[in-house]
């Protein structure tokens, strides 16, 4: 497995000044980060931290679900996020993935669940969803052990199954960004494995944004990582030159599991 | 046993009075809901005791004479044979009934022959009785009601029935609103119930006042009788003989009842 | 060492003796429930049963006629009255109900739902004749001067109407709860795919919270058919089919309030005759809500 030697230069993802609070508590103090074209960025930290609630931000759940506060401005290819709502906001989301912590698929089929986003978007088609449906299982690493029970109810499955559907959900429109909260926490090693390999073959096409509490992953798989420590973005740096030579003494004592 | 516990739950729970207490004492009386305004009328100028009046209607009230469980009973309809046993009656007013349209009817007289057809359902429209061309809503009082009785005794015989299709009114004070409210409505009341939102029609050429109720010229009229298990004793014997009194018969009157004693 | 055994055990017998006088309590208040139940039917069916068999059941749901003093026992018009009322009640009741459960818990800010969720629970703490008060004065004179409507404003409409109102706050409140029941990961999945509010609310709400709906509606149902004293000032009770909405018509609800008083011998337990049939429909109908809330709740693991 490579991570990406050669990082573009083309902003997918840009997050400056953005803070977050609910209701009065602070959660997340300004933040400015960008994240390239076509790369994993991995978001470390200990639990706690504000992670969670900046990529529910990437895609303002948090702000309608939630009902966080979030100032300052995140750009997804240029488009101004936090100003969309309604159908813009539903057209963007459906470019912007999302797979939570622990795998929530909908109380419905296989292949309703990854055939949802499109049926929202309009797909009436039923060959077209059939064909998307694979393509998304495939990709999700998925398509194996389903492709003959397809109208098994979702609940049904394991839960490193589950959580590779949810992948494959995220992934049927074809999104230019997948956001990622912790997908593996709930997993096993060898499924923490396989969906690593997922994210990896998944780039250059996709940006990924992940979140991890696993320092591990994200020095296997992240082209850069930012770590946020009780809600202030302490340092963002190539991941081997973040883990070999951290520059903050916040990131050094973390990395070295001194607290966490 | 259960279904008499209900009864005495529903109409009120009742002391029997001894027939042999001295004046002063409690009776009660139950029965006719026709009848229970102007027993309490009664019941608050008489002097000589305490008067505890309550509802339940004509049948309820000849039953409580019956068992005792009231000291008199009140009726405003003519007891079946099967009911009489046992029980004295004292006719202490007589009441008109009185058949009332919306004050604006330019209909303002019916012959019994007529009425009985509208109640019957076979004239439905005012057209026929030369009034507007209007559907006839007819009200009529529930089954079992001693006004309801002496309607459907006078007006519609034993042959004829009250129409399955008219109003029935939830309570007894509710037809004559019913009447007030609706352009074109017909249904009967006590006499004393009229009032200027309502008209009462002249029947067969007579209009119910108090003098052709008295003569009997009006023939739709019903007694208001006292019953007592036995000649009437004690207190309430004092209680009705202060009824029929000139005072008594006075405040019948004053209240829209026709007297029996006094003209 | 054995004194303290000892002593041990005397306070673990006493804590358990306490427990179980408790629980006996406990167990006599709950039976007592069942017990009063038990009596009200047995004496319900002792007081109508005989009259059915005596005259077999066709009497009662094959005749068309009611005249109990005359021996007539037909209570099809009050089952057809009570039956078009409360489908009436629930055509109304279930839209308006449903878009009020909707907007309460899932379109309206905090605030809005703070002040309105009370205020729809107060309208199931208004008495029912208050309510028939309000349809005698206003609604009966409205209907019956449309002129296009007609009739003489007493009718299944009248009562439909009122009735609607008055199972509101049943299909509501129980509703909301169907819908608040409803996990956030449902919403928050459908929402991140690219729904919008309203698919997610059509397409992943309702229909998990289909269950608690449907069983909001049989007890609004429930709570039609009881109904008494409001259906009787407005409705007209008039013993007959009601040809059509604007008709008077008369509920088994009604039949009995308004003869009870009056009844004696065969009519009165044609009347409690009428009770039973009250008895089996309200019983089955909490009997179904229970068994599809608790159906769904199965599946839901």
């Amino acid at each position: 497995m490579t991570v990406a030697a050669s990082i573009s230069d083309r902003v997918v993802i840009d997050i400056r000044d953005v803070s977050i609070r609910y209701g009065d508590m602070v959660v997340l103090q300004p933040v400015t980060l960008q994240v390239f074209a076509g790369t994993i960025h991995g978001v470390i930290g200990p639990a706690g931290s504000g992670k969670t609630s900046l990529l529910r931000s990437i895609n303002k759940l948090s702000v309608e679900l939630d009902d966080a506060t979030v100032s300052g401005r995140i750009e997804i290819d240029g488009n101004d996020v936090l100003a969309l709502r309604g159908d813009a906001l539903a057209a963007l989301r459906r470019k912007v993935g999302i797979v939570f912590a622990t795998p929530q698929p909908l109380p419905r089929t296989v292949f309703e669940n990854v055939a949802f986003a499109p049926r929202m978007a309009g797909v009436r088609d039923e060959g077209a969803l059939r064909a998307t449906v694979e393509r998304a299982l495939r990709s999700a690493q998925l398509w194996d052990e389903v492709a003959d029970r397809l109208d098994l109810m979702a609940s049904q499955l394991s839960g490193g199954q589950q959580q590779r559907l949810c992948i494959a959900r995220a992934l049927a429109l074809n999104p230019s960004v997948l956001l990622l909260d912790e997908p593996c926490s709930a997993l096993d090693p060898i499924t923490t494995r396989r969906i690593e390999d997922t994210l990896v073959a998944l780039t250059p096409d996709v940006t990924v944004l992940l979140v991890t509490n696993n320092i591990r992953q994200a020095e296997r798989i992240a082209t850069r990582t930012s770590f946020i420590l009780m809600g202030e973005l302490v340092e963002t740096a190539p991941t081997s030159r973040l883990f070999a030579e951290p520059r903050d003494s916040r990131t050094r004592d973390y990395l070295a599991g001194r607290f966490g | 046993m259960a279904r008499v516990a209900l009864c005495l739950a529903v109409t009120g729970c009742t002391r029997a009075a001894d027939a042999h207490v001295p004046a002063g004492a409690v009776i009660t009386l139950a029965g006719s809901t026709s009848i229970q305004p102007f027993a309490e009328r009664w019941a608050e100028e008489y002097a000589g005791g305490r008067i505890i009046v309550q509802s339940g209607g004509s049948t309820a009230g000849i039953k409580a004479a019956h068992d005792g469980t009231a000291d008199i009973g009140m009726s405003s309809r003519a007891l079946q044979p099967a009911e009489t046993a046992g029980l004295v009656e004292t006719v202490v007013a007589r009441d008109g009934i009185a058949v009332i349209v919306h004050a604006s009817n330019p209909v303002r007289a019916l012959t019994y022959a007529q009425l009985r057809a509208i109640y019957g359902g076979t004239i439905r429209n005012w057209r026929q009785l030369g009034g507007p061309d209007a559907a006839i809503t007819v009200i009529t009082r529930e089954d079992g009601s001693g006004t309801r009785d002496a309607f459907e005794q006078f007006v519609m015989g034993a042959s004829h029935e009250i129409t399955a299709s008219a109003l029935v009114t939830a309570y007894s004070g509710g037809l004559r609103k019913m009447v007030s409210q609706d352009p074109n409505a017909i249904g009967y009341v006590t006499f004393s119930q009229l009032n200027p939102q309502v008209h009462a029609l002249a029947i067969d050429g007579v209009t119910p006042t108090e003098p052709s109720i008295a003569s009997g010229a009006y023939r739709l009229q019903r007694p208001f009788v006292f019953l007592t298990r036995g000649a009437p004793q004690g207190a309430a014997q004092q209680f009705i003989a202060y009824v029929l009194s000139d005072a008594g018969q006075r405040i019948a009157r004053a209240e829209g009842l026709a007297p029996v004693t006094i003209q | 060492m054995m004194m303290m055994i000892a002593r041990t055990r005397t306070w673990m017998a006493t804590a358990h003796l306490s427990d179980a006088v408790i629980e006996r309590c406990l167990q006599l208040a709950a039976w007592s429930a069942v017990t009063t139940l038990a009596l009200i039917t047995l004496f319900i069916l002792r007081e109508g049963m005989p009259v059915v068999f005596d005259r077999g059941p066709m009497a009662f749901l094959g005749d068309v006629r009611w005249a109990p003093t005359r021996g007539h026992f037909g209570l099809l018009p009050m089952i057809a009255g009570t039956a078009v009322v409360t489908a009436g009640a629930l055509l109304i009741g279930l839209p308006l109900g449903l878009a009020g459960a909707i907007t309460l818990a899932e379109l309206a800010p905090m605030k809005a739902r703070l002040v309105l969720k009370p205020m729809i629970e107060l309208l199931a703490g208004i008495p029912s004749v208050v309510y028939g008060f309000i349809g005698m004065e206003i609604l009966v004179p409205f209907i019956r001067e449309r002129g296009t409507l007609g009739g003489p404003g007493y009718s299944a409409l009248a009562a439909s109407i009122i009735l609607g109102i008055m199972v509101l706050p049943t299909i509501i409140g129980i509703s909301i709860d169907a819908l608040e029941a409803v996990p956030k990961s449902y919403r928050d999945g459908s929402r991140a795919l690219g729904a919008t509010q309203w698919q997610t609310i059509t397409g992943v709400v309702l229909p998990a919270a289909r269950s608690g709906i449907v069983a909001a509606v049989i007890l609004g149902m429930g709570r039609a058919v009881g109904e008494t004293m409001a259906v009787i000032m407005v409705a007209g009770n008039a013993v007959q089919f009601p040809g059509s909405l604007l008709a008077p018509v008369r509920t088994l609800t009604a039949n009995i309030a308004l003869e009870m008083s009056y009844a004696t011998g065969a009519h009165a337990r044609a009347l409690f005759a009428t009770g039973i049939v009250l008895f089996i429909v309200s019983l089955s109908l909490n009997a179904i809500a229970g068994r599809v809330r608790s159906g769904k709740r199965a599946s839901f693991a």
